[in-house]
Formats: C-alpha cells, sequence, structure tokens
C-alpha cells in the first residue's frame, strides 16, 4: 500500500541524571494514514525540556481535534506543549519539590496548576488569532460546512478552533506528576514490570471516575472551564518506581482492538530498550508508529518516552 | 519482587495493638507518604492499612500516631489510627485504620461537577465538618493540614468521613515541621507568626466551607488570575501577607474574574444575606483579629443549620431555594450581630429593606425558571427559628427542644400528605410526647404518636418544650 507520512525527525536528548537514576528521553510523532489520504497535516505535538541542575525532566504530549471546527488544532497542540513544558519547567525548576514542603504543593497541584495551565494557553491562542486572525478561507468553510451558527460560535469564542488534548509528566528529584486533559495515555512500566495505565477510567480504586463516560468527544482545552477536568497524580518515587514512562496519543490506543492488547506495548518497548538499545528504538521508532498506524486507527501517532537505565 | 517496605496480596499482618492478624487483600493506591492496602480481618471488619515509605517513616510521626491511638476519635466521622504495626520484616511502620465506604466521594467531584449532591446534603456536610471539628478541638487537638482531599462525603444524605488523621498535633505544640497547603492555612502560620492551633483551624475550617458552598477559594480573585507564576512567593503574597476576600465589602480588587472564578459570582447571588456577611466577617476580621475575629464553630453550627433549614423546592421547577421570612417577622427574629445580625458597619445588607427586596428573595435562582415563589409554608418556632414545611421535611429534637440542640438523632415529626386527598398536607407526630394543637377555628385538640394534623396557617403547636406556629 502506497503512503505518505510527515516523519517529524526523532527528538533525541541526552541522558539527564535525577537522584542518581539516569533516565534517557525520546519522542516521535507521525501523520497517520487517514490524513496523509485527505491532506490533513499532523495534529498532534510534543517537546520536552530536562535540567541537571534542578533534577527535572518535564515532557508533553497534545492531540489537536483536527475536525472542521477545529481548523487550527494543529496549533493549538503546538501552543498546548509549549505552554505546559514552560510553564512547569519555570515553576519545578525554580522551586523543587523536597519531602518537607510537598504537602504544600499538593494542592496547588490539582487545583491551581490547571487553571494556570489553561490560562497560559489561552492566552497565547488569544495572540495568535489577534495575529493571524481567520481568513476567508477559513470562514468560508466553516460557513460551508457548519452554517452561520457554528461560526458565529467560533468568532465569539476563537480558542474553540484551537481544542486540543494535552498530556504531561514532570519528573522532579523526588516525586513524579502527571497531569491529563482528554483522551491519550500515560503509561508506567514498573520495575517488576508491572503495568500502570495512569489515569484509566477502568481502574476502579480512582475515586475521579466521571459519571457518565462519552464515547463521542473528549474532554479538550477549548472547553470551558477546562481546568475542571483535569487528572492530576502526584506520586514520590517509591510509589512508582518506574522504569519506563509513556506518554501517547489517542492514535495508539485506537489501533488495537482491545485496552489489554495496548497495555502490552509498555513491555514490548522495554523489551526492545533492554535487547536492542537505544539507539536500535530511536532509529526504528517511526517505522514502528508508521505501521501502527496503518495496520490500526489510521490517526496520527505521537509518542514520548522517559527510561530509566 | 517486594521490598522491605511493601506487601504482597494474601501477606500475613499482625495487629498486636488489636489482637488480630489480618491478610492483605489488595493495594488500594499510594501517595506522597506511603501506601494503603485494604486487609481481611477474621471478623471480616473493613479495616485497611497505611504503611509509610521510609522517608516517611520518622519517630515524629511514630510518637504522633501513639499519642492519637491514646486519646480515641472524637467522633465516627474521623478515619481515626486504631492500632499502629510494625515488623521486624518490614521497614518502617504503619497503622491501621476502618476502611472508607465507597459511598463517601472525594469533595473535588463537586468541585469538578461530576457529582451533582443537593443544597440539603452540601449543607449536612458543612455542619457535619463543623461539628466533628468542634470535638477535635475540644479534645484539645488540631488537624493542621486541613485541605479538600482530606475530607469526603456521601452525596445523598451530607454525611462527612475526615481522613489523613494521622498529622493531628495537640494544639500549639511545635512538632518541627509545619505541614500543610498554602491554600487552606491560616495568614499567620504561612509569614510564620505562629505555628497550626485551634485558631488557625477555624481559618482553614472557613475556607473549606466557603470551597464547598461557593466552588471557589475566597481569596481567588482577579489578583490570583493575573498570578503567570505559581511560586511559593506568590502563593505566600496571596494567602499569607496580603490575602483579600474576593467578595470584601471595602476592597473590591480581588473581585472574581468572570472567566475563571463564575461559580463564586453565580453562588453569592443565590443564598441570603445573613450566609453572605458571616462570610464576609470570616474573611476580613477573620484574617486581620486572628485570636478574636474569626468565626467560632458555633456560629458556623448555628448558621448552617438555619440555611438548610430555609430550604424549599420551586412550585415550577422544583429547584432547592432558600427562604428568608418577611422583614416583620425576621427583625422580631433575634439575630445577633454576632451571628451575622444587621450591623451597620457591614455594607452587605441595608436595615430597611422594602417588599419588592424581600419578595426578591423569593424568586427562584435557576435562571431558566426565574418563578417568584410566594406563600411558602413555614413553621416558626419560639421565635428561635424557622423551617420551610417541605414534602421531605422532618423535624428534629434540635427544632423543638432548646436543650438538645444538634442532636438530628431521630424525627420527632414529618410533613405528610392526607391519605385520601392529596392536596392536603400535615405534620405527623413520631415522637412520644402528645402535642396540643389550636386550630384557627379556636379548636384545640391532641395529637399523638403516628396522627397528624394539617397544616394550615395560624395553626399552633405546643411541642411540650416549645411553641411553634404555621406561617406562610
Amino acid at each position: 500500500m502506497k503512503f505518505m507520512t510527515e516523519i517529524i525527525p526523532a527528538l533525541v536528548d541526552k541522558c539527564i541524571t535525577l537522584n542518581s537514576k539516569k533516565w534517557l528521553v525520546l519522542g516521535k510523532s507521525i501523520k497517520g494514514a487517514l490524513h496523509a489520504r485527505t491532506g490533513y497535516s499532523n495534529q498532534d505535538s510534543i517537546l520536552w525540556k530536562q535540567s541537571d541542575s534542578s533534577n527535572t525532566i518535564i515532557m508533553s504530549v497534545a492531540d489537536g481535534h483536527g475536525s472542521d471546527i477545529h481548523f487550527r488544532s494543529k496549533v493549538g497542540s503546538r501552543i498546548a506543549v509549549k505552554t505546559a513544558v514552560e510553564t512547569l519547567f519555570e515553576l519545578f525548576h525554580n522551586q523543587p519539590i523536597e519531602i518537607n514542603n510537598v504537602s504544600q504543593v499538593k494542592d496547588i497541584i490539582r487545583y491551581s496548576i490547571p487553571r494556570l495551565l489553561v490560562h497560559n494557553w489561552m492566552d497565547r491562542v488569544q495572540y495568535h488569532v489577534e495575529k493571524h486572525p481567520f481568513s476567508n478561507n477559513e470562514i468560508d468553510l466553516i460557513l460551508k460546512k457548519k452554517g452561520p451558527h457554528i461560526l458565529e460560535k467560533i468568532i465569539n469564542n476563537p480558542k474553540i478552533a484551537y481544542g486540543s488534548t494535552l498530556l504531561t509528566a514532570v519528573i522532579t528529584k523526588n516525586y513524579f506528576i502527571f497531569f491529563q486533559l482528554g483522551d491519550g495515555n500515560i503509561l508506567i512500566v514498573d520495575n517488576d514490570k508491572n503495568i500502570r495505565n495512569m489515569f484509566s477510567n477502568k481502574n476502579n480504586d480512582s475515586d475521579d471516575k466521571p459519571s457518565i463516560e462519552s464515547i463521542i468527544h473528549t474532554e479538550s482545552l477549548c472547553m470551558d472551564d477546562s481546568w475542571l477536568e483535569f487528572k492530576t497524580g502526584i506520586f514520590a518515587f517509591h510509589a512508582l518506581k518506574p522504569k519506563l514512562i509513556l506518554l501517547a496519543t489517542d492514535g495508539y490506543c485506537n489501533s488495537f482492538s482491545n485496552a489489554s492488547g495496548f497495555l502490552k506495548i509498555g513491555l514490548d518497548y522495554l523489551d526492545i530498550l533492554e535487547e536492542f538499545g537505544y539507539s536500535y528504538l530511536s532509529q526504528n521508532l517511526g517505522n514502528i508508529l508508521r505501521q501502527t498506524s496503518v495496520d490500526g486507527s489510521g490517526d496520527d501517532i505521537t509518542l514520548g518516552f522517559i527510561y530509566q537505565i | 519482587m517486594s521490598t522491605t517496605h511493601e506487601f504482597q496480596v494474601g501477606e500475613p499482618v499482625h495487629i498486636n495493638g488489636l489482637n488480630i492478624v489480618c491478610n492483605v487483600e489488595k493495594e488500594l493506591g499510594s501517595g506522597t507518604q506511603g501506601k494503603v492496602y485494604s486487609l481481611i480481618s477474621p471478623d471480616n471488619s473493613p479495616l485497611v492499612l497505611k504503611w509509610y515509605f521510609p522517608s516517611m517513616a520518622t519517630n515524629e510521626q511514630y510518637d504522633i500516631l501513639e499519642s492519637l491511638i491514646q486519646k480515641e476519635s472524637p467522633s465516627n466521622r474521623f478515619l481515626w489510627p486504631l492500632a499502629l504495626v510494625n515488623t521486624p520484616k518490614k521497614e518502617g511502620f504503619g497503622y491501621v485504620m476502618s476502611m472508607k465506604d465507597s459511598r463517601f466521594k472525594s469533595f473535588s467531584l463537586w468541585l469538578s461537577r461530576k457529582i451533582n449532591p443537593s443544597f440539603k446534603a452540601l449543607l449536612t456536610a458543612c455542619f457535619e465538618l463543623v461539628q466533628s471539628f468542634h470535638l477535635l478541638h475540644s479534645k484539645g487537638l488540631c488537624y493542621q493540614d486541613l485541605s479538600l482531599n482530606n475530607i469526603y462525603f456521601d452525596p445523598e444524605n451530607g454525611e462527612i468521613r475526615i481522613g489523613d488523621t494521622d498529622n493531628i498535633v495537640i494544639n500549639g505544640e511545635d512538632k518541627g515541621n509545619v505541614i500543610g497547603t498554602p491554600k487552606f492555612m491560616a495568614p499567620e502560620i504561612i509569614i510564620g507568626k505562629t505555628l497550626p492551633n485551634t485558631q488557625t483551624d477555624l481559618y482553614s475550617l472557613a475556607i473549606i466551607l466557603f470551597y464547598i458552598l461557593f466552588l471557589n477559594h475566597p481569596l481567588e480573585g482577579k489578583i490570583e488570575s493575573s498570578i503567570k507564576s505559581l511560586d511559593l512567593p506568590s502563593m505566600s503574597k496571596l494567602y499569607g501577607f496580603e490575602p483579600l476576600f474576593i467578595f470584601d465589602p471595602n476592597n473590591d480588587s480581588n473581585y472574581p474574574d468572570p472567566a475563571f472564578h463564575a461559580n463564586a459570582i453565580i453562588f453569592w447571588n443565590i443564598y441570603p444575606d445573613f450566609v453572605k456577611r458571616i462570610f464576609v466577617r470570616a474573611f476580613t476580621n477573620g484574617i486581620k483579629d486572628p485570636m478574636h475575629g474569626r468565626v467560632r464553630e458555633t456560629e458556623w453550627q448555628i448558621t448552617l443549620l438555619s440555611l438548610r433549614d430555609s430550604i424549599y423546592y420551586c412550585k415550577q421547577c422544583g429547584s432547592e431555594n432558600f427562604f428568608v421570612p418577611d422583614s416583620s417577622i425576621f427583625e422580631k427574629l433575634t439575630v445577633p450581630v454576632e451571628l451575622g445580625g444587621i450591623n451597620s458597619d457591614f455594607k452587605v445588607q441595608n436595615r430597611s429593606r422594602n417588599l419588592e427586596e424581600i419578595q426578591s428573595n423569593s424568586v427562584c435562582w435557576n435562571p431558566q425558571c426565574k418563578t417568584l415563589n410566594t406563600h411558602i409554608l413555614n413553621i416558626r418556632i419560639d421565635d428561635r427559628l424557622f423551617v420551610a414545611l417541605n414534602h421531605d421535611t422532618k423535624l428534629f429534637l434540635h427544632h423543638i427542644d432548646p436543650d438538645h440542640k444538634y442532636d438530628f438523632s431521630s424525627p420527632v415529626a414529618e410533613v405528610s400528605r392526607h391519605p385520601t386527598d392529596p392536596r392536603v398536607w400535615g405534620l405527623k407526630n413520631l415522637s412520644a410526647y402528645p402535642w396540643k394543637v389550636s386550630k384557627v377555628n379556636g379548636d384545640v385538640i391532641e395529637v399523638y404518636l403516628k396522627q397528624s394534623f394539617s397544616l394550615v396557617t395560624g395553626t399552633q403547636i405546643d411541642f411540650g418544650r416549645s411553641k411553634g406556629i404555621v406561617c406562610y
């Protein structure tokens, strides 16, 4: 089957040492088979930042909705990862979480940071739309496909056009912190090869199950009060003992017929890393993801790794 | 493979303090302090084990737990440590407590509107919270790390549970490490002026109550939304050095930002003025004067119960609304200034209220409804309190016996429907004591257990320890 995919070059970074553990960071994003056929660009984004001096790694992935209504969602996802990485890096780089102050920041992390992330994203989106107002082409397309009522909604609330999910992992010297808005997955593979899907709705001991699960839409940065929809988790090192952390947009899990099949990728990637090494994976990751998209969902797929050597 | 501070499923746990051996059922969760496991106990009592990570298993924590176990829980609302657990096979130590039933949910679900409890349930939860802390403080203890993550409630009836009790300390004791989150900490702790004590607990309690009832932090308004970085210095300034109530009547520079704090504005317009007044006091005087300016627990209890008793259902849409009696009755009711009564110092309410203002209190707050509700049936008891009479209203000893304040153990009366004429409502006696009821036509009857009388305005009831009158 002939296809065209856009490959964003693997962004490989050097090893970083945190709390005497060595971590390698790797990420890749590919345009899905479906978007290749339709001419859409890759709506996903990935970004990370790390610092030896402050013992901080931050990785963020985002999935723009890519529909007619969210016609600037690629920009939205790019702004999302940039906002998350910069905001959180500034916070945790300058203010390490220590054992003696973790209780002071827990509620800030749970309740204030999501609102700050959304606020900063909205500010940047507003700046973008002011610098690049909707073109006549964009307006005509919405009018033709969705009608004047929807067009009016978007013009009055331009962030709708930039809708995106957001998944972020923060690793500090003593703690792991995760944020998730919308679909996608954060997987943890621990030293004993147990796999944990961080914010799975099927996780029965989670208190934060939504009362109604939507099969149609995902939570999005463009929704009103979207900060209330964030899921957050804060864990000490001892609680998770991660060997591998993966952040993936939903194009990956949607390529599997069931959840257990998808979860297995955690062990598969760990095996590849341990058997064939980091360089092998960084050279072949694009092919793996591309093939997954072709055989599965056809969607864009983005995958980020944080691997403990 | 387990480490020396973790348990495996099935592993035995010897609880010497309770003289039992349990087995680990499963890991329930883990966080920043340790891991929590459910246990299978010999008599099937639901127990959990919290085991600390090595870095958290300090001598200080051990001493705190020992002290708490000796003191016993102030009430059954606390998930209190029952026994310490330590074993030579495991590093560190832990403790067991009763398991929280699954019907109790985190308040974060209410904050994110994933559950929709009634005002009645929320106010019951708030009342139980205040009552529990009153009991805690009576034992000379303070909670220290109160936040929304430590309290749970049953959204159906408002019953609460208070967790993370392993940080409770003796009032004013220096434990070396001040814990707590700036969002819920009293300003004088944040700026380093004092250690946690019952006065600082009162402040945290006020924050929690505001959060629950207004879905917004009382100090998070325009100033908070202008902060671009949430570092500890900016947090310390917002919550500690320059705290400003979002509805401060003399300074609106921290008024809620409609883009981010819409809930505060919406709910501020729903609750009656006597509720707003007490919150204004909590976050003006309560900030300026930590020792004497804070709202006491008894004051919160009276206000919350009055608010709960004032709930009525809109005749059109069924939404819960709050009924404030007409001005003539309101003036008669003794509402001391310290309980949020009328005081010209506070600019929230003008003393002279015209009829439109009174009637505006009876306009349904539901934006899709806005029906004017008139003739709201209520019972006024001894000019001491009033209770709106709805289809589900129950009266308790708290209402009819001044010597049994806050006794809600079992109802003494309930509103009931006439068995043959559904248009007629009555009040049924559920107590062992007969009431003397004086009807408007002059007849006086006795109403015994399981008997009812019709709810007609002007009917007077002698409950024995108090007297009531049915009103509109």
